[in-house]
């Protein structure tokens, strides 16, 4: 009902032959009586081999249909997998080789389906719950077993579609099952994980599932390295530089821009809002500013390289937002009495200052004619119409004194002062 | 696009088709999409309504169809022999309110049903008794439960606390706390704020940057970045923007020929992208895109719940305003 991608022609009823039209019916009938079937054994209760063997034939012909899924759980838990008991069997005796081997098998049967069906929410679903039944039967050792072999399944999966969206979330919940069955302290797939988004990366540099996976990595990441000051600043260096190097070949791929934003954003801003997603939490206030004009600069030359202007969408709309950046960074200053620097635990609290402070030695005024220019020119590539409106209203924002306050990140940058 | 892209909307194409959807039962595809049967329903009666022909399925034996998918749960299956299903439930609740035919069914197990899928220490709700768990069950269970009356059954605020927990950097919000933003689930945790009136928790112009970079050149709607237009985003990314009074981002003329361009002009029915095969699925969201542009000859779509706003303002009440 939800078809994607056939074309109209390759269906087009009319253009059917008395045969294929008598062959579209046979198949009809088979699947029909083959549902009657399934329906009427599930009917009966009836739990065994020869019912999850119907199942399968079912669901082959068609995996979305869910109700075939509940009972073929059903089917397992009452037919086919001894009683959950506690203890659980002993690790390596018969009992648990062979629930091993039904969950196993259970996983590998479903393989060619998810190949064919990768956008299928109900066979991923079956398979997070065969693996969380693992948790309940197996010993800890074999469970891990099954759920690092499933890591391997994801990583071929977002191989042959390295977008897909169930595949990256359900990497995460895998990764989550192994990391939380990890014995002893510092156990993670954290750097591993880091690895394999650098990698997706590397192969295709518009990835943004990888990208975007990277933030939610980076700051666990440096947590569990014990990353002091200096490694952290690094970090960020290299990151930018990595990402530096993607940009100046696709300027105009959003997936980069999209990151930097988080990369330069989340690590200067005047209050890191979510520590989680940070790379360097502590970092100075005048570091702050230093790193958000050298990137100015650094994008402004970029600016002047040459190439149309619509390449340089994203490249203008980043050094909008860097002004604005850079603009609250002045307008705040560090808490009085904030614990000296070099304290590596020191949480440098910075306030919002009502008052608007002119910036040591800034020329505000040449900075917001470069900005509105800057806006031109969005303004000039997006259109008048749709896209190009959110520019427009930034510059009436910036002119209604009111609003200019609620909206200091975006609308001050581009106001008349 | 087409090479030469139709200028209006084939009206009666499309109610002829909707109203043939179900005799097509010499085609295999009929009935290996018997699972989404009921959410075929609600996708062909909401668009039937928005394109003016309200009442032309039979009222009693709609009802009637509805009522034979409901469970001793109090939980509705896509089809009689389908299991009860929290995202089926919501396409009867939705049906039933279309229909004004709520009062003939017990709201109370209704909402029991819904109210048993959530995980009271999280927030999050489960599709059903097995467990899956995704931000759409959530709005799911937003939608159907402000439609009975009845959200004081669930946990709203730890639901949307969770829905927050789902939200990026870059404005959007994924299917799971840590997953990459994506249209279809920005629709599912906006529309949830929006009928928690919640919607002042999350920042209005990074959500709206994000949502509006999702036209292409061809007018069309991607629903994450570096991917291909498809007619279903015209709902799932304009409701959002809808729902955060950012309508405007949009180019409307572009996005209206786009989805003129994915109609079927002679058999009806709207497809993903222009000459595939149409489905009642795309069909609905299309309309209802064109019903949020304000397309001539529509009537009026509520964004939150993908339904006429008459039926709304009746059943639940006043629209609540964008914050």
């Amino acid at each position: 009902m939800a078809s994607h991608g056939i074309t109209r022609t390759s269906y087009s009823k009319e253009t059917r032959t008395a045969a294929l039209r008598r062959e579209e019916l046979q198949k009809i009938n088979e699947y029909n009586s083959l549902v009657a079937e399934v329906q009427s054994a599930r009917s009966q209760k009836n739990y065994n081999d020869a019912t999850l063997a119907l199942t399968s034939a079912l669901l082959k012909r068609n995996p979305e249909f869910y109700t075939i899924w509940n009972y073929r759980r059903e089917i397992l838990l009452n037919g086919i997998l001894p009683p959950a008991v506690t203890p659980k069997p002993a690790p390596d005796s018969e009992e648990e080789k062979s629930i091993s081997l039904i969950l196993k098998g259970e996983l590998i049967h479903l393989l060619p389906l998810l190949k064919s069906h990768p956008k299928c929410y109900a066979l991923w679903n079956h398979r997070l719950w065969v693996l969380s039944q693992s948790g309940i039967y197996l010993s800890l050792e074999k469970s891990q077993g099954l759920w690092t072999e499933e890591l391997v399944l994801v990583g071929m999966m977002l191989g042959r579609d390295e977008r897909n969206f169930h595949g990256w979330a359900y990497r995460r919940i895998v990764v989550g099952a192994i990391e939380k069955g990890m014995v002893g302290k510092g156990m993670s797939l954290v750097e591993q994980e880091f690895e394999y988004t650098t990698v997706m990366i590397k192969s295709n540099m518009s990835n943004y599932s990888a990208w975007h996976s990277r933030t939610k990595l980076v700051g666990r990441l440096l947590e569990e390295r014990g990353a002091k000051k200096q490694e952290r600043m690094d970090f960020l260096e290299d990151e930018i530089n990595f990402l530096k190097k993607a940009i100046l070949t696709k300027p105009q791929d959003q997936s980069l821009w999209l990151y930097y934003r988080w990369l330069i954003h989340s690590n200067a801003s005047p209050s890191n809002s979510n520590l989680n997603e940070v790379i360097t939490p502590n970092m100075p206030h005048w570091i702050k500013i230093a790193l958000v004009s050298s990137e100015m600069e650094d994008l402004t030359d970029m600016l002047d390289m040459g190439g149309t202007d619509a390449s340089k969408k994203w490249l203008l709309a980043s050094l909008v937002g860097l002004v604005g950046l850079l603009r609250r960074l002045r307008r705040s200053k560090p808490v009085r009495g904030a614990k000296p620097v070099d304290n590596e635990d020191s949480e440098e609290e910075e306030v919002d200052e009502d008052e608007d402070e002119e910036g040591d030695g800034v020329d505000e005024k040449a900075e917001m004619k470069r900005v509105r220019e800057w806006v031109k020119r969005l303004i000039a590539i997006d259109g008048e119409k749709g896209k190009g409106r959110r520019w427009i209203d930034l510059a009436a924002n910036a002119k209604d004194k009111q609003k200019s306050n609620l909206t200091i990140m975006a609308g001050e940058v581009v106001g008349d002062t | 696009m087409g090479t030469t892209p139709p200028k209006e909307l084939h009206v009666d194409k499309h109610v002829a088709y909707i109203k043939s959807l179900d005799t097509r039962r010499d085609e295999l595809e009929y009935w290996l999409t018997e699972h989404l049967r009921i959410n075929g329903v609600y996708w062909g009666l909401t668009a039937l309504d928005l394109l003016g022909h309200r009442g032309v399925l039979p009222r009693d034996k709609t009802i009637e169809y509805v009522k034979s998918c409901q469970h001793e749960n109090g939980g509705f299956g896509a089809h009689p022999g389908h299991d009860a299903h929290i995202l089926t439930t919501v396409s009867a609740v939705q049906i039933l309110a279309i229909e004004d035919a709520l009062d003939q069914v017990d709201k109370d197990q209704i909402a029991r049903y819904v109210a048993s899928l959530q995980d009271r220490e999280t927030g999050i709700f489960a599709g059903d008794q097995w467990g899956e768990v995704d931000t759409r069950f959530i709005y799911g269970a937003f939608n159907c439960l402000s439609l009975l009356g009845k959200l004081n059954c669930i946990d709203v605020e730890k639901a949307v606390q969770y829905v927050l927990l789902c939200k990026n950097y870059d404005g959007g919000f994924g299917m799971l706390p840590g997953a990459e933003s994506h249209a279809g689930q920005i629709f599912t945790c906006i529309g949830t704020l929006a009928i928690a009136k919640k919607l002042e928790l999350i920042d209005h112009d990074l959500l709206g940057e994000w949502l509006c970079e999702r036209q292409l050149p061809n007018g069309g709607l991607n629903g994450r970045p570096e991917k291909l237009e498809d007619v279903c985003y015209s709902w799932w990314v304009l409701s959002s923007l809808a729902m955060i009074d950012r309508l405007h981002y949009i180019d409307r003329d572009n996005l209206i020929a786009f989805i003129l361009s994915c109609q079927d002009p002679e058999r009806g029915g709207i497809a993903d992208r222009p000459n595939d095969m149409p489905d009642v699925f795309h069909t609905v969201f299309g309309v209802a895109g064109l019903s949020l542009l304000g397309y001539p000859g529509l009537r009026e779509v509520d964004p939150k719940y993908c339904m006429p706003t008459d039926v709304i303002k009746k059943v639940v009440g006043q629209p609540v305003m964008a914050v």
